[in-house]
């Protein structure tokens, strides 16, 4: 996994390109978890872009994990997502700036992730974290306990819970194995 | 004609705000400032607009915004917010200090492209710029100190595009000492990791003389620590960093760097 304590470093201190390599290093694994979060492309784009605009807000509350940002950013893209009409109110002037993107997914594809969105709204903000480091992204209970800034023995038991709760709703076998997921 | 990609233009976005910010500390809103300049104008007064620019935008939009988020909990808003709006040069007059006041709250953004500039009183020694390239919005917030009973007038320059200003008076807590801990570690002109380290301490310890918890991974080089909002808010964690931690992270950090 690349670092990103460099970089990150570096933006604090005002360079903004490395917060640009930092976005580019991300950004794919962010929207593809923002898949899961929001229902339509547009959406997706918007819970992308404001993910990265909290980021830099949080800057001085962000945890880097094994030097990494993207537990953080993911973490983030949960939290934007709980809420995204919320959310994209405080960015609407950015937001409304940049250029749409033409949406490529598979019609198809859209339908399960659709499914996948309904089934994650169904689950409480703790549960939707933790399944989305440990489950979703295959980060260990170690990481997660440092990206969410909570004992890994709290891990361990959201994570049993969550799986629980969502057994049954969405791909069993791959959510109660805990395989990490890559797109 | 190569169009530029909804990636492309968030990345330029991202790095202009980063570049744009005049230091880590007070970086924090940039991207809020843009929507967070008026509410508290929309808010608080509704009619209590003080509107000159020659293109005025008022409506719906704004009355959603937020408070500057500059202005932490410890200021007191002394005053009815000022807003103004537009694409030329633009006047406010803000009239004598309410009783207590001691500053001006100023809140300047872009809302077009452009190159702003805010004066109290035609000071040039009170101008504050905001620049905003093509694709980029942002702008921000400060304090400019006021002495004595006397009225002002806040004038705002335009280059192209449109801007908005918010202003009121307020009350600022008094300003914070650097501890005499902190003075002792930065007295060498270098910080080592135990005093680097040690002030974090003092840091997380002042916090937590307030009531709030700081979490942190002292493992990391930098080291990746979180506070709640509402102890950034309180102004509080302000008011503990810079005394304890502030010029010891910097320069912590800058010897890190490359």
């Amino acid at each position: 996994m690349a670092t990103d304590e460099g970089d990150w470093a570096r933006a604090i201190g005002g360079d903004g390109e490395a917060f640009g390599r930092i976005f580019d290093r991300h950004r794919d694994r962010v929207k593809r978890h923002g898949m899961r979060l929001a229902p339509t492309p547009t959406d997706v784009d918007d819970l992308v872009a404001i993910t990265f605009f909290e980021a830099w807000r949080n800057r001085e509350r962000v945890r880097l994990v094994e030097g990494s940002v993207l537990p953080w950013l993911l973490v983030t893209a949960t939290n934007v997502g709980r809420n995204l009409t919320r959310s994209a109110a405080r960015y609407r002037v950015l937001l409304d700036r940049l250029p749409p993107t033409a949406d490529q997914s598979d019609p198809l594809e859209r339908v399960a992730v659709n499914d996948l969105v309904q089934q994650f709204d169904a689950l409480s903000l703790a549960d939707r974290q933790v399944l989305t480091l440990c489950v979703l992204e295959g980060y260990s209970e170690r990481e997660a306990a440092a990206a969410l800034g909570v004992a890994p023995g709290t891990i361990k038991s959201r994570l049993s819970r969550a799986r629980r709760r969502l057994a049954g709703r969405l791909d069993p076998i791959r959510i109660l194995n805990g395989e990490p997921h890559e797109s | 004609m190569n169009r530029e990609t909804r990636d492309e233009a968030l990345r330029r976005v991202l790095v202009a705000g980063v570049d744009a910010g005049p230091s880590p500390r007070s970086r924090r809103t940039f991207w809020v400032a843009v929507v967070g300049a008026f509410v508290l104008g929309a808010a608080l007064t509704g009619s209590a607009l003080a509107v000159a620019g020659s293109h005025l935008e008022v409506g719906t939009d704004l009355a959603q915004m937020a408070t500057p988020p500059f202005i932490n909990d410890d200021v007191r808003i002394l005053s009815e917010p000022y807003f103004l709006t537009g694409t030329s040069a633009g006047s406010v007059d803000v009239g004598s200090p309410p009783p207590g006041a001691d500053a001006l709250a100023i809140s300047l953004h872009c809302v077009e492209p452009g190159t702003y500039g805010v004066l109290v009183d035609g000071d040039e020694r009170t101008r504050g710029t905001t620049s905003c390239f093509d694709g980029q919005i942002g702008g921000g917030g400060w304090y400019q100190g006021i002495s004595g009973s006397a009225s002002h007038r806040v004038d705002v320059t335009a280059s192209t595009g449109s801007y908005a200003l918010w202003v009121a008076w307020v009350d600022l807590p008094p300003v914070v000492q650097v501890s005499a801990a902190q003075q002792a570690a930065l007295a060498d002109g270098v910080v080592t990791r135990e005093e680097y380290l040690a002030g974090f301490d003092r840091y997380a310890a002042c916090l937590a003389e307030a009531g709030y918890v700081v979490g942190a991974n002292r493992s990391d080089l930098i080291l990746g620590y979180s506070v709640s909002d509402a102890a950034v808010r309180s102004g509080v964690e302000g008011r503990c960093y810079v005394a304890e931690f502030g010029q010891l992270d910097m320069r912590w950090q800058i010897a890190q760097e490359g």
